[in-house]
């Protein structure tokens, strides 16, 4: 793996957007994965977070945040977009058909126990987020809250909570 | 195993959500062909880097158009700086503006030549500054009717007093008389002094240096009439006269029927009272010619500054003032611009941090909802 320096000198060391995608690219897979709980939703994403990220690579600045951070701020963005979009296909569903059609449930893949899934399934996909950053991309405080838009506080509170919730879901599960 | 701030008791938890697999193969295949791909577009320069040297080249752009500005103003060479001072052909009239006080100057210090106008009026004035004097002189040559109206400021109701009295000095001394004094001083602190004097147009040019010399010049007005051709209109006139009652009077001595002899004395008296009336205009015209008329208003009033010598200041020194002048009216335009356009940009910017806001919102809503 080989990583051109853009700028030499002054600047920071630049990596180039092929080296910057193929360290980063599982990071940005898991993190997508998990907020959709659909692999192939995931993949979908993935690709397009990286042809954004191509067609926006000269405006990344190393200075103002790492690699991975700005590249899932591109991947939050394009999973917005498909919420929004998969929102207005609901509604628009929900009033020309007099009963809606059962969506398949997602499938997330991997060895993940049955009342993981399940205790996922029950979460929203902010709390699904901030596991996701915190969790599996193990990005620091300061960085997930940047990148949310809310502060370190208020960030730790919704991790805690979320796996608070996540753990009663599993627990549940697993008692029944 | 667990990161910082993540409570241990999760652990089995994190451990489990870190089983979640990487990215396939197919994907990796993708992103790695999007990877060999160059960027699309070359690079730009920053809009940081583009703002600054936008401002700069403006910055710079303002400053040569006020350089040129200052130079095309500042008037020309000292060629054309006497060319201003001539005296216009026929029916024009030179009026000196208070930034054209150097063309003025050059006007006094070459006498205007052997063509004239009606009508030739300089004025000086400067808003509460002091003007150096401007001693056009008439010309010997030519019969020219001269007057000069001047506004002086003199220190205090003792000093107004002794400056009146002087003036009326100076008349004297030059060979002149008063005609007016005009002299009051509504409070012990300021006054007002209106003089007008007849000087003889041969001390004109004494007059101005003297007159100038009882204080601080606020505005000076000389104008020079030409008195010449309507002198030498009224003398062919005279002559005419004289030529038609000598006529006339042969005539009488001559035999002429009763009714010729009435008409003919008729016509002699006519002639005989228009030459007496040509005959006094004419002394008029010649006396106007003589004595040129003085006005001098001398105030106590603190409304001018020390002086300023724009005399002395040469092309740079102007061109440098001017392009000052505008640049200042370019930074007041820009500040008034600011100053009408802060409101719209601060509701421009309340406007953007809400509708960010309300985004940021949405997304909360629509993660939650998911």
């Amino acid at each position: 793996m080989t990583f051109r320096s853009a700028r030499i000198g002054t600047r920071e060391a630049r990596p180039s957007f092929a080296a910057a995608a193929e360290v980063h690219l599982d990071a940005v897979y898991r993190y997508l994965l998990l907020m959709t709980r659909n692999d192939a939703t995931a993949q979908d994403l993935t690709s397009e977070t990286f042809e954004k990220a191509l067609r926006a690579w000269r405006r990344f600045d190393p200075r103002r945040a790492s690699a991975r951070t700005w590249l899932c701020q591109i991947a939050r963005n394009t999973a917005l977009d498909h919420f929004r979009g998969e929102e207005r296909r609901r509604r628009r569903e929900e009033h020309y058909a007099a009963e809606p059609g059962e969506a398949a449930e997602p499938q997330l893949p991997g060895p993940l126990s049955a009342a993981l899934r399940a205790g996922l399934a029950a979460l929203s996909a902010a709390e699904r987020e901030v596991i996701a950053l915190r969790v599996l991309l193990e990005l620091d405080g300061d960085a997930t809250a940047r990148l949310l838009g809310i502060s370190r506080t208020a960030c730790s509170t919704r991790l805690s909570r979320a796996l608070q919730k996540l753990e009663e879901k599993v627990g549940d599960d697993v008692h029944a | 195993m667990s990161t910082p701030e993540i409570d241990e008791r999760f652990d089995d938890l994190v451990r489990e959500l870190r089983t979640i697999p990487g990215a396939p193969d197919e994907l990796r295949a993708r992103v790695r062909a999007l990877g060999e791909r160059q960027p699309e577009h070359p690079r730009r320069p920053r809009v940081g880097r583009l703002v600054l040297v936008v401002a700069c080249l403006a910055l710079l752009g303002v400053a040569g158009i006020a350089a040129v500005y200052g130079l095309v103003t500042s008037g020309g060479s000292s060629t054309q700086e006497k060319a201003a001072g001539t005296v216009a052909g026929s029916g024009g009239a030179i009026r000196g503006e208070p930034n054209r006080v150097p063309r003025v100057h050059a006007a006094a210090k070459r006498p205007p030549k052997a063509t004239f106008a009606p009508t030739t009026t300089v004025t000086l004035s400067a808003e509460g500054a002091a003007v150096n004097p401007a001693t056009l002189p008439p010309t010997q040559a030519r019969l020219q009717q001269y007057g000069a109206t001047m506004l002086l400021r003199v220190k205090g109701v003792n000093g107004l007093s002794r400056t009146t009295a002087r003036a009326m000095r100076i008349t004297r001394s030059l060979g002149g008389f008063v005609a007016s004094v005009d002299y009051g001083t509504p409070n012990r602190k300021s006054g007002e002094s209106y003089l007008t004097v007849r000087i003889p147009n041969a001390r004109v040019q004494q007059a101005v240096v003297r007159f100038s010399s009882l204080g601080v010049i606020l505005s000076q007005q000389i104008s020079i009439r030409d008195l010449q051709d309507e002198a030498n209109h009224e003398a062919v006139q005279i002559i005419r006269l004289q030529r038609e009652i000598d006529r006339l009077v042969a005539k009488l001595r001559g035999s002429l029927s009763p009714e010729e002899r009435v008409q003919t004395q008729s016509q002699l008296d006519a002639a005989r009272a228009a030459l007496r009336a040509r005959t006094e205009q004419h002394a008029g015209t010649l006396r106007r010619g003589r004595l040129a008329t003085f006005r001098l208003e001398l105030t106590t009033r603190k409304g001018a500054v020390v002086p300023v010598h724009h005399g002395k200041q040469g092309r740079i020194g102007r061109a440098a003032s001017h392009a000052f002048g505008l640049l200042a009216k370019i930074v007041a335009g820009g500040i008034y611009t600011l100053i009408v356009l802060t409101p719209v940009l601060v509701i421009a910017l309340l406007l953007l941090v809400a509708s960010r806001l309300l985004r940021r919102r949405g997304a909360e809503r629509l993660l939650a909802r998911a």
